[in-house]
């Protein structure tokens, strides 16, 4: 306990300190010429009548030069000059008072001083405009904040565009490779009429789905289309070995149950246990007779190819038991015949068509629908067949998340 | 879309693992990683209860292929029991119920 406490103030205590009284004997004069920040009065017509110290500092002007000589204007770069006669003058007559506006001062060092400027009209007691106290700040460091800001933007701008430009670089080199992975073009077959498509799932992804058409000799011609796991470039990459695996393995001898093997052999070679990658495909050989064309076909794991009949019939060519390609060393694949007659097309897709998402429920599309929709079609060549089927998919909208490839081979009807 | 969650115990054929949840390219991982760490000897079974699996997309199919590569490798079994309708019918779509053994249950059958 300190019995004196009560009656003494301490050392701490405001107000009694040397540094609080000698606040005290500071003079508003002192005040008014040393304050941080310039203070200057003008008449009306903006000649100065009174500037403190610290903004003649600024400037490198004396007293004498200004007092009674320069108006505020005379002070201020052309640019602020311009301003300060079609903005802040009328302004400031209009209302009285003008905060916070920023314009730039001309010194005698040669420089540019940027400030903030805020006057006020001081008005007799009859309310007529006596004359104009003005406030000037010191905005160098603002400025140089927002010069700053300026330049942080201008690269954060090109960025974008640079980020711009390789995206669209990017998307044109995925779109180079996706053609790559089909044909350019369906080869023109006497008495066949064919039509593909390809849906990619994605403009800046690489699809999965292939498919190819080529004539073997006179009569035969060979043809597959199939979907490999995975997406991007990986995917694009398998795509590419099965193609070309395909290819040559058809061209060599096409049988489609044996090149199917070949693909698979091929498949296990390349990748091994840890990364699996397989595909489902489907592989076949056309051979024209007379006006029709006999189709062997054989399937890996593939969903099974639609058949729509002259008569307005459709019907699925079931390979149930086809195994993914690229999975076993002993996988078996299966083989389908069938004869295409006039009016007869044959349908090859992928499982984006049938997996595309319908409904509020969202619901697989699946099989039946497909099968009613292409009875409903039945009977129609292959180009009309394609376009009808392209106009689902587009009716999928986003339902459609997956890449979808067509491929249809018909017979034209007798004239 | 509902988490993937493995629970793994051991049964006197071999390890069981019971998937639960979806499976898909953003953790299909986990159940390669399940799998390896499920340690399958010659001549045991490693058992996947697929029961209470939701949706599997390729990526799911990959990783049962790969267990099952990983397992035949070590010379060992896989069975997958109580497959989800839509997985059974994806399976026997491309050809995989002739790779993969399918039982209804884990549980031996009661006398």
């Amino acid at each position: 306990m300190n019995p004196g406490a009560a009656d003494d103030p301490g050392p701490e205590t405001p107000g009694t300190g040397p540094a609080f009284s000698s606040l005290l004997e500071d003079s508003a004069e002192d005040l008014y010429e040393s304050a941080p920040c310039g203070y200057l009065s003008t008449l009306m017509d903006g000649t100065i009548a009174k500037i403190n110290a610290t903004l003649l500092g600024w400037l490198g002007l004396s007293r004498e030069d200004v007092v009674g000589h320069k108006r505020f204007a005379d002070l201020l770069t052309v640019g602020g000059k311009l301003y300060h006669e079609t903005h802040f003058a009328p302004l400031l007559r209009m209302q009285g008072h003008l905060g916070g506006i920023a314009l730039e001062m001309r010194t005698t060092f040669g420089t540019r001083l940027p400030v903030l400027v805020t006057s006020t009209i001081k008005r007799g007691s009859d309310g007529e405009p006596l004359l104009i106290r003005t406030t000037v700040f010191d905005a160098t460091d603002r400025r140089a904040y927002e010069q700053e800001l300026l330049r942080a933007r201008r690269a954060a701008d090109e960025a974008r565009e640079q980020a711009e430009a390789d995206r669209a670089q990017l998307r044109e080199a995925l779109a180079v490779l996706q053609r790559s992975l089909l044909p350019a073009s369906l080869p023109d077959l006497p008495g066949v009429e064919t039509a593909g498509y390809y849906h990619p799932a994605s403009p800046m992804e690489l699809g999965g789905d292939f498919y190819d058409l080529f004539e073997l000799d006179d009569t035969r011609t060979a043809f597959f289309l199939g979907d490999v796991c995975g997406k991007g470039p990986q995917a694009a990459a398998l795509t590419s070995l099965t193609r070309y695996t395909l290819r040559a393995a058809m061209i060599q001898d096409a049988d489609p149950v044996d090149n199917l093997r070949i693909l698979n052999r091929a498949l296990m070679a390349r990748y091994t246990g840890d990364d699996p990658r397989y595909c489902t495909a489907v592989a076949g050989v056309l051979e024209r007779e007379g006006d029709t064309l006999k189709v062997r076909l054989a399937s890996g794991g593939h969903p099974p190819a639609l058949v729509l009949r002259a008569d307005g019939t459709a019907e699925f060519l079931s390979t149930r038991g086809g195994m993914l390609v690229g999975v076993l060393a002993t996988a078996q694949f299966v083989e389908v015949n069938t004869v295409l007659r006039p009016g007869d097309t044959l349908l090859l897709y992928t499982d984006g068509l049938t997996e595309a998402r319908v409904g509020p429920d969202r619901e697989l599309y699946g099989y039946d629908a497909l099968h009613s929709f292409a009875a409903a079609c039945a009977p129609a060549g292959s180009l009309a067949l394609v376009d009808a089927l392209t106009g689902l998919l587009r009716d999928f909208g986003d339902g459609l998340d997956d890449d979808t490839a067509l491929l249809a081979i018909g017979v034209p009807a007798n004239p | 879309m509902e988490p993937l969650t493995i629970v793994s115990s051991r049964t006197p054929a071999g390890p069981l693992l019971e998937v639960a949840g979806d499976l898909d390219h953003s953790n299909a991982h986990h159940l390669r990683t399940a799998a390896v760490g499920a340690v399958v000897s010659a001549g045991l079974m490693l058992v996947m209860d697929l029961g209470e699996l939701g949706f599997c997309d390729s990526s799911g199919i990959t990783a049962l292929i790969a267990v099952r590569n990983h397992v035949v490798a070590a010379g060992a079994g896989l069975i997958l029991v109580a497959v989800p309708e839509t997985l059974r019918r994806l399976l026997h779509l491309t050809g995989l119920d002739q790779v993969f053994e399918l039982r209804d249950s884990h549980r031996l059958p009661s006398h």
